[in-house]
């Protein structure tokens, strides 16, 4: 489950890289397809890990390699990361995982990292946009999350189910 | 009970310790113009050359439908080409004389570089901003290529901003578009006959114009007229067009003019951009 977990972030990950050069990621252009592909894979593959310690580190290196990549502040970024997946921890602590949980868990945790980061780049003056761009960005955000968590989620179950997977302990 | 209520206030100061560090560390991360360090470059550097590596045969079938598409037009170029190869040899002896001219003016005008003082170096844009926190491109050339913080980075339909965080093999580049108050730009709005200065002040991200502001109530400005960066200040070279007039208002006091600019970059279809180097000989 592991190799399947990574395969699957390093794809998310190259494919919000590759996608981002097709489709308006700036400001001036949002698309509807917009949404942050790593976060939601790093969501889908949570149930298959018994080790909470390996996820986190799993967690943790994305964040950081995806902050170097984009953000140029790559601690900010793992913590933006952190907080978002407890946000969806502790949500899935009520609820279990199934299609419709799960979509809900990472449309929480993209809300919570936009919104965050948000916060944090009007505290520090920075090329900060306006609060209805915010909400723009979010709404923009919700149907390529619900697509791509439920496709994802199809995929890494089916694989888990038909190989005969172990989770990740 | 005093005891206890010392160890939790003890515990209390440690906490709140704590985050302001972590805070501190935060803030200095994202800190403006901070250089990447050694480690991070190495993994950018990485990053950079594998997405290049997937780019390529992406990039060579977009390339192979443009060549498709662009195959009508080849006499009609193959012509216009002919004429121009003709008239080569009088605008050369034209070029001298204008390089001549153009240094005798910036001396006048005090303009500090102007477009001939630079060296191009294309690049290709690798990735945008996908989380959204910078308005920014990040291009596959760096420090190995003789790139340099602060470089005025076009394309052929403009200005689209500047270098800002250079590792070795590659850049980002943070565009005009930005609020940012370390993004003010000078710029010279004209129709032909008049040349006015103002300043780039802010970027409408809903309507999609930037303003420019500091030009005086009284000048003439209409819509359709051109603004281009001035040269004033040092950073951008004069002569990069910026985009047109879309319209003017005025400032609470009456005072001054508010243009608002249509920039003639598409930001949100950038992939290929030019750097301008500084040449040796200017």
């Amino acid at each position: 489950m592991m190799v399947l977990s990574i395969i699957l972030i390093i794809f998310s990950y190259l494919f919000q890289t590759i996608f981002s050069n097709y489709i308006g990621y700036t400001y001036q252009s949002l698309s509807w397809l917009t949404t942050l592909y790593t976060i939601i894979s790093l969501l889908v593959i949570r149930p298959y890990f018994e080790n909470d310690k390996k996820y986190l580190m799993i967690l943790g290196i994305t964040g950081f390699v995806s902050g170097i990549s984009y953000t140029n502040a790559a601690l900010l970024n793992t913590c933006l990361f952190l907080i978002a997946y407890y946000f969806s921890k502790f949500f899935h602590f009520y609820f279990p995982y199934n299609y419709l949980t799960i979509n809900i868990s990472t449309l929480i945790a993209i809300f919570i990292y936009h919104i965050l980061s948000f916060l944090f780049l009007l505290a520090i003056g920075y090329d900060h946009y306006s609060f209805k761009m915010l909400l723009e960005i979010l709404l923009h955000s919700v149907p390529m999350t619900i697509i791509y968590t439920t496709l994802s989620y199809f995929v890494v179950d089916s694989l888990y189910h038909k190989f005969s997977l172990r989770e990740v302990k | 009970m005093k005891k206890r209520k010392n160890s939790k206030n003890r515990r209390l100061f440690l906490i709140l310790l704590i985050v302001i560090i972590v805070l501190a560390v935060l803030f200095y991360t994202v800190k403006k113009d901070r250089n990447l360090n050694t480690f991070e470059s190495l993994i950018k550097d990485t990053i950079v050359e594998i997405e290049k590596i997937i780019y390529k045969p992406i990039n060579g079938f977009n390339n192979m439908i443009e060549e498709f598409t662009s195959l009508e037009n080849v006499k009609k170029e193959n012509q216009i080409l002919k004429s121009n190869v003709e008239k080569m040899e009088s605008t050369e002896a034209e070029n001298i004389e204008l390089k001549q001219e153009i240094e005798r003016l910036k001396e006048e005008l005090n303009i500090e570089h102007v477009l001939t003082d630079y060296d191009y170096l294309n690049a290709t844009v690798i990735s945008r901003n996908s989380f959204y926190w910078y308005n920014m491109l990040t291009i596959d050339k760096g420090s190995h290529n003789g790139i340099k913080e602060g470089m005025v980075v076009i394309n052929s339909t403009g200005l689209i901003g500047k270098i800002t965080n250079v590792s070795t093999f590659s850049s980002d580049v943070k565009l005009i578009t930005t609020n940012d108050t370390n993004n003010k730009i000078s710029v010279t709005v004209t129709n032909g006959d008049t040349k006015l200065t103002g300043i780039i002040n802010g970027y409408d991200y809903e309507k999609g114009l930037l303003t420019v502001e500091g030009i005086s109530n009284t000048a003439t400005v209409s819509n359709g007229d051109y603004v281009y960066t001035s040269g004033l200040g040092g950073v951008f070279p004069s002569g990069i067009l910026i985009g047109k007039v879309e319209n003017i208002t005025t400032d609470v006091y009456d005072l001054s003019k508010i243009i608002n600019v249509k920039p003639s970059a598409k930001f949100d279809d950038i992939n290929f951009v030019t750097i301008l180097k500084r040449n040796d000989a200017s």
